[in-house]
């Protein structure tokens, strides 16, 4: 990836993590870009792996537990599994958030299926360089969502600041 | 009776934001876990069924792959209406030539989904 792609990139990510939780009525207090190459966790961890002609790779994504209880839609309810269903769930709602800003500057890709894994200190690392990290500190003491993309892209890719209006995004009914 | 409707998706938590949303308007929500669920669903509930609502993608068959299967069989019975986080235009026109009513992208806001959900079902389905 170039690096006016990276930082492209960076932006769409942070974007896409502030209308996200902002969508769960959560603030964020800060985004700061991370390595990239090793995050450290202990909270679940859900992958998601997509591919298209000009784009292929994985997102994981680290939420916290006090985080996925909070915007769970049973919240006191919830069990451990139910909140690493939602962690799945969140890593989907990412992602296609993220997969519509490509879109719309001409990047197609289909997504794959989420997973989640948890570990008591679990380290996740991509090989190749390819990865881009950021980290969203979120308001009201919940905790640090950690994201990081791997991603290729092809240097053709126009990932411009002006992109094309779809007829949906997040929320929209279409038809 | 009171017509029931069936929310496919892979994701016990979106099922679960779906059937409290609808619940709380007064809807009798069923659920399915994925396309190939959905479909034994709706054979075995057809005639109690009003509407479909059904993710993208899933495991063991896909909501696209699901609606073309059921369509023909159903779509004079039933509505369907795709609830997603895809936006991407072909998949939107594919569901539409497809005979889906309408299209919701994910994140929603409850009251849009309601709304949408009534606007569909005081229409009948067409087939």
């Amino acid at each position: 990836m170039t690096g006016e792609h990276r930082s492209r990139v960076l932006a769409l990510l942070e974007g896409v993590a502030r209308d996200l939780l902002a969508h769960f009525g959560r603030g964020v207090d800060a985004i700061d870009s991370a390595g990239g190459e090793r995050i450290r966790w202990s909270d679940p961890v859900a992958l998601i792996g997509f591919a298209g002609p000009h784009a292929a790779g994985s997102l994981a994504i680290a939420t916290p537990l006090a985080l996925l209880r909070a915007t769970h839609p049973s919240s006191r309810d919830a069990s451990e599994d139910d909140l690493l269903d939602w962690s799945r769930e969140m890593a989907n709602l990412f992602l296609g958030s993220f997969k519509l800003e490509l879109v719309r500057r001409g990047v197609s890709i289909e997504m794959g299926l989420p997973t989640t894994v948890l570990g008591s200190a679990l380290e996740v690392r991509f090989s190749g360089g390819t990865g881009i990290g950021v980290r969203v500190r979120t308001a009201g003491d919940l905790g640090t969502l950690d994201v990081l993309l791997d991603m290729a892209l092809s240097p053709s890719a126009d990932l411009h600041d002006s992109p094309e209006p779809l007829d949906g995004g997040p929320g929209d009914v279409l038809f | 009776m009171a017509k029931k409707i069936l929310i496919v998706d892979d994701s016990r938590t979106a099922r679960m934001q779906v059937k409290n949303t609808l619940g709380d308007a007064g809807f009798e929500v069923v659920e399915a876990g994925d396309g190939e669920e959905g479909v034994r669903v709706v054979e075995q509930m057809s005639a109690e069924l009003e509407l479909v609502l059904c993710d993208v993608n899933m495991p063991a068959l896909n909501g696209l792959d699901m609606l073309q299967r059921l369509h023909p069989r159903f779509g004079s019975k039933m509505s369907f209406l795709m609830l997603t986080t895809e936006a991407e235009p072909t998949l939107v026109r594919r569901a539409k030539e497809l005979g889906a009513k309408g299209w919701i992208v994910k994140p929603f806001k409850p009251e849009m989904l309601v709304a949408a959900v009534k606007k569909i079902l005081a229409t009948p389905a067409t087939g």
